[in-house]
């Protein structure tokens, strides 16, 4: 029985390999990851972002935002004192960004936002490389977790 | 300006964007960039089948939960049937998400002991025991 079992759930593994290659099954994971996520190349240029990227950040499309926002030029980040440790990345580490609040007036003065009633995005954001086979890395990505928004009722956590 | 050279700005600005537009936010045919996201995410990540069976790890689960060989995992733990999970009463929150919603789990409390039992590893192998945030 214990035989048959295996067999079953080996089948299904398989069944779920074919629906999904493995590439395209992680490609999805990024595409609904419920947080945003954006990836960079390494001049610090926006490349891809994800859904919630647009969501929940408030960012009103993809075409404003791709090939445009660079992150080592952003004001706000600047402003915060964090490009620096935003460009360890570079050097291959993770860099954490513990507590990053931005006035949103702040976002929709420099960027091409939606109109909401907020004041501040509270977050947290990591910042890791991503590396090939060979230990060279031409991007790096990062995730933001959204704690609070403030003037809205609405929290996170 | 000479209309010839206006014209000739203005194809290589275009060009340009269109090159930078084409390498970029399609997800399809960038599904290995997307695929190494997952695989240097320094958050653990681990994605089920809709029955509960486990079909991918990150190389942060393994780590963290000191595992070497994902197939102690992949295709051999089931949500579903882990008796610490279930003892959690957060059982319900983990079907939600298999019909479709987000959901935010905060203050896990990991039992590291009850898994190495389970795994028939002793707890020495697991070096620190951890509270985390899940969203399944």
């Amino acid at each position: 029985m214990k035989d048959r079992i295996g067999d079953a759930q080996s089948s299904l593994n398989e069944s779920f390999q074919l629906l999904f290659g493995e590439h395209e099954l992680l490609a999805k994971v990024i595409e609904f990851f419920p947080y945003p996520i954006q990836i960079f190349s390494t001049d610090g240029i926006a490349r891809m972002i994800n859904k919630a990227t647009l969501e929940m950040i408030g960012i009103r499309d993809v075409e404003s935002h791709v090939g445009i926002y660079n992150v080592f030029r952003d004001p706000i980040v600047r402003g915060l004192g964090c490009t620096e440790q935003v460009r360890q990345v570079l050097e291959g580490k993770t860099v954490y960004l513990t507590d990053f609040n931005v006035p949103y007036q702040d976002l929709k003065r420099h960027f091409n936002m939606e109109d909401r009633d907020i004041q501040t995005i509270s977050s947290d954001i990591t910042c890791f490389p991503l590396k090939n086979a060979d230990g060279v890395f031409e991007y790096f990505a990062a995730v933001f977790i959204i704690k609070k928004y403030t003037g809205e009722k609405k929290k996170l956590i | 300006m000479h209309k010839g050279n206006e014209r000739k700005m203005r194809n290589n600005a275009e060009g340009t964007q269109n090159n930078i537009m084409e390498e970029f936010q399609s997800f399809h045919g960038n599904e290995e960039l997307l695929a190494k996201v997952i695989d240097c995410f320094p958050y653990p990540i681990e994605v089920y089948a809709p029955d509960g069976t486990a079909v991918l790890v990150n190389k942060a689960m393994l780590t963290e939960y000191h595992v070497s060989d994902p197939d102690m995992i992949i295709g051999n733990y089931n949500i579903f049937m882990d008796p610490p999970f279930i003892a959690t009463g957060q059982f319900h929150l983990v079907k939600q998400a298999f019909q479709g919603e987000t959901v935010f789990h905060p203050d896990i409390k990991v039992p590291l002991d009850k898994i190495a039992e389970q795994y028939g590893l002793s707890i020495e192998e697991f070096q620190l025991k951890c509270s985390v945030r899940a969203t399944y």
